[in-house]
Order: structure tokens, then C-alpha cells, then sequence
């Protein structure tokens, strides 16, 4: 076969594996985006449900302050690869023990921006709430946590990105999703074998798209749920981004 | 498939251990490279562009903006991209780890050099001194918690992030976490992940450490 027929043939088979036909022993990518997402959403779920009530609660009372600071530090000297590798050495394969090891990673952004969130509430606000009669339960739904929404939803943001990244190395324990493609083509070899070539770097560019679309979309959603009370008081108050970002917020990791 | 009942040795494996201590140092010294060679490259290009975002507003958006973009692109993606310029060589594993510290740095050092308090310069531009004189003297001493917060996060993550080039042949400790994997073996597995949480928080109080020591006047105020 010519060099030139067998990349034909290669850019015929990747074309249809673009359109969900299976390729070369790899699902379609309809199906392994399928597979990536709803693993994702499913951690982040869980790490929402887990890290916000927690973190709303903690910052209310004003409990373990310093623990929640370093929380985020202690989550990012684990590496994920290592989390991943071990969950499924002690666990087996499993996709709930998968959703678990997932939603850790995004617990530790969730919760240190919940709780810088709510923390940044101007207390004279809080006060005047008690004082008209707030329970301590409407106090923190109705006062602090719309009032937290932008630092809030950008630690969702980031634990939904780094979730969506990470599920990528999901692939080496056997779990599909979009890293599958990768890892099939590192181990056909990348330097020698052109079909493997092309299910990495198409892996690798779908994947690489799929986050930024994530952090996209969560970029739209976080400016949605703001109040509008909120935006138009940030917009009075401040006319130009001064771009200044508080580095406490900024616990964000790539995986 | 195989949970911990399927393990093809016991645990904790101490006949592993005892013939795997010398890769387990060579494998450290390597992680350790890796990590310093991309945090020092990556604060020698990020430096740079931060002072320059932060004396050009005009600037800083971009900069963000690109720093951002590649910051959110998954580690195995841009490591499996680069293989076929560079090869599964050090230089595929260094630029990726590279990449991956710049927004951090960047935006650190822009925060950090931004929360210098405006009078202060201008106290020192009045007293006579030149623009890198305010730079060397006093903005950089001012700013020097943040940047140096900025270094930490970068140092702890890329020790995290060098584990994934175990799948291109690299790795540190990473290489004796995925071996344990495909051999079953869950002391190599468990050694290596513990290194590599011991290096980041030996490193990260070293940084503490050099901090103080560029910063003494704020030790008396701790």
C-alpha cells in the first residue's frame, strides 16, 4: 500500500469516528463524549452537594476557618493520576467509586470559594437580617448566599474544569470517556503507528475543546446567577475590570 | 476486573521496596528536576509578561486570556500532542509543566505588583529614585508574599501534574505509581503517591523558608 492510500484510509476511518462509528476498536465519539460528561456531572454533583451546604454552614458560624484554607492546599499536593490509580487498585473497577474520586477533586475549589464567599459578606448586612427578625436558616439562604453567588460559582467553575480535565485519565483504569482514544493511541505507539497517531491527537484536540467549552458555558451560567441587585451594584461601583484577582480564590489546578 | 483481593503480591510489599530503593531515589531526583526546571523557566517567561500587564492595561486581558485557555487544556491532551514534534523526550514532558505554571505565575505576580499601594511609589519616584530602583527596592519587596504565593501553588501542582507523564515514559514517581497499577501491586502504587505528596509539602515550606528569608521585616510582625 502506498503511503498515500493508507493516510486515505486513516482520514476516512477518523472521519467516521467522528460521526460515532467505531474506529479502530475505539466507541465513536459521540459515545465517549457521553460517557466523559455524565461522569463528570455526576462527580460535580456530588461535590456541590457535599462542599456547598458544608462550606455555607462553617462560614455562618464562623467555624474552622484556617481549616478551610488549607483545605485546598492539602487536596493539591495529591496528585489525581495517583488518586485515580489507587481508588481502582483498593476498589476495583467500579463508576461509583469512579464519581467519587472525581467529586474530591472538585470538593476543595467548591468548598474554599463557598467559604471565602460567604466570609466576604459585609457583616452589616448579616446583622441588619438578624436584626429584622432573619432566622439563622434565612439568614444564609436568603442573605449570604445569594450575596456569595460570584465567588461561589467561580469555584464551581473550576471544580466542574478540573473534573471534566481530570475524567480524562479515567480512561487508564479502564473507564472510557474521551481520554480512551488517548490512551488506545500512546499505547499503539505514537511514533510509529498512524492510526494510533491519529486517535491521540484527535483525542487529545476533542478533549482539549471540551474544557474550554466547559469553562465556557460555567463562565455564562456564573454570570447568570448573579442577582441583578449584585451586578448592578458592581457595575456602579466599579466602570473598569481592574483585573485584580484575590489569590485565595484563585485554588485552581490543571490535571 | 481486579480489586485488592486479585493484588499479585501482599501488602505492604517490603521485598519491593528493599530492591527498588535506588530507582525510588533516581526516580525522585528526576521528579524533582522536572519540577524545578518547569516552575524557574515558567517564572523566567511569566515574569516578564506580568510586569508588563501590569504596567500596560491594555495588555493584561490577552495575556489572562491565553494563559487561561492553555491553563484549562486536560495535562495528557497537551503531553500526547506534543510527542509527535518532540518525541517522548524530556522536552514533551518540560513545555507542557511549563505552560501549566504560567497562569498562576502570571496572574500572582500581576496581583502581587497591582496591591503595591500607588502613594508609596510615588513617595519613592518624589525621593528620586528611577524606575527599576522603584522596581528592585520597592515594589518587588511589596509585592513578594503574593508572588511567592503564586510560587508555591505552582510548585505543589506540577509535582501533581509530572505524575501524568508516567503515560509518555517520564514521570518521576509517577513511573513507580503506574507500575504498580499494571503489575497489581499496591505498595508501589501507595510509595509513590506518599512521595509525592511528602515533596510537595517539603518544598512548599522551603518556600516559606526563602520567603522569610527575602522578607525579614515581616518575621517581626507574625
Amino acid at each position: 500500500m502506498s503511503p498515500v492510500l493508507a493516510q486515505d484510509s486513516v482520514g476516512a476511518g477518523l472521519a467516521g469516528w467522528l460521526r460515532g462509528e467505531d474506529f479502530s476498536g475505539v466507541d465513536g465519539v459521540p459515545q465517549l463524549l457521553v460517557q466523559h460528561l455524565g461522569l463528570s456531572f455526576a462527580a460535580l454533583g456530588v461535590a456541590c452537594l457535599v462542599a456547598i451546604p458544608l462550606a455555607v454552614v462553617l462560614a455562618h458560624h464562623n467555624r474552622a476557618p484556617v481549616l478551610s484554607i488549607n483545605a485546598a492546599n492539602a487536596f493539591r499536593a495529591m496528585p489525581a493520576f495517583g488518586l485515580i490509580l489507587i481508588a481502582f487498585q483498593v476498589g476495583g473497577f467500579s463508576t461509583w467509586l469512579l464519581v467519587v474520586v472525581f467529586a474530591l477533586i472538585g470538593v476543595a475549589p467548591i468548598f474554599a470559594n463557598t467559604y471565602i464567599g460567604i466570609r466576604q459578606v459585609d457583616p452589616e448586612v448579616v446583622d441588619a437580617a438578624a436584626g429584622m427578625g432573619l432566622t439563622d436558616r434565612q439568614q444564609m439562604l436568603q442573605v449570604e448566599l445569594p450575596l456569595a453567588t460570584p465567588v461561589l460559582m467561580a469555584g464551581v467553575r473550576t471544580g466542574a474544569v478540573n473534573i471534566v480535565a481530570t475524567v480524562t485519565l479515567a480512561a487508564v483504569v479502564g473507564f472510557g470517556g474521551l481520554g480512551l482514544p488517548i490512551v488506545t493511541g500512546l499505547a499503539r505507539g505514537l511514533q510509529f503507528s498512524e492510526i494510533g497517531r491519529a486517535l491521540a491527537i484527535g483525542g487529545a484536540v476533542i478533549v482539549a475543546l471540551v474544557s474550554i467549552a466547559t469553562e465556557g458555558a460555567f463562565g455564562l451560567l456564573q454570570r447568570r446567577l448573579v442577582p441583578e441587585g449584585l451586578r448592578l451594584r458592581d457595575a456602579a461601583a466599579r466602570p473598569v475590570d481592574p483585573g485584580y484577582t484575590d489569590p485565595a480564590q484563585v485554588a485552581r489546578e490543571p490535571s | 476486573m481486579t480489586p485488592l483481593l486479585a493484588q499479585s503480591r501482599p501488602f505492604p510489599d517490603w521485598q519491593w521496596l528493599e530492591r527498588n530503593a535506588d530507582e525510588l531515589v533516581s526516580r525522585g531526583v528526576e521528579h524533582v528536576q522536572l519540577t524545578v526546571l518547569a516552575v524557574a523557566i515558567g517564572f523566567a517567561i511569566a515574569f516578564p509578561l506580568a510586569l508588563l500587564a501590569s504596567r500596560r492595561r491594555r495588555v493584561q486581558g490577552p495575556v489572562l486570556q491565553l494563559t487561561g485557555v492553555l491553563f484549562t487544556i486536560p495535562s495528557l491532551a497537551l503531553f500526547v500532542g506534543l510527542v509527535p514534534l518532540t518525541g517522548l523526550s524530556t522536552t514533551s514532558a518540560l513545555i507542557p509543566l511549563t505552560i501549566y505554571t504560567l497562569l498562576i505565575l502570571v496572574r500572582n505576580t500581576i496581583a502581587g505588583l497591582d496591591s503595591v499601594p500607588p502613594e508609596v511609589v510615588e513617595s519613592a519616584r518624589a525621593m528620586g529614585y528611577r524606575d527599576a530602583a522603584i522596581l528592585r527596592t520597592v515594589e518587588l519587596p511589596l509585592a513578594l508574599p503574593v508572588i511567592m504565593a503564586g510560587v508555591r501553588i505552582a510548585t505543589v501542582t506540577t509535582i501533581g501534574l509530572v505524575t501524568v507523564t508516567a503515560l509518555i515514559g517520564k514521570g518521576g514517581w509517577g513511573q513507580v505509581i503506574l507500575r504498580g497499577f499494571q503489575r497489581q501491586n499496591l505498595t508501589p502504587t501507595l510509595v509513590g503517591f506518599g512521595l509525592c505528596v511528602l515533596l510537595a509539602i517539603v518544598l512548599d515550606l522551603l518556600l516559606v523558608a526563602v520567603q522569610h528569608r527575602l522578607s525579614p521585616w515581616a518575621a517581626t510582625r507574625r
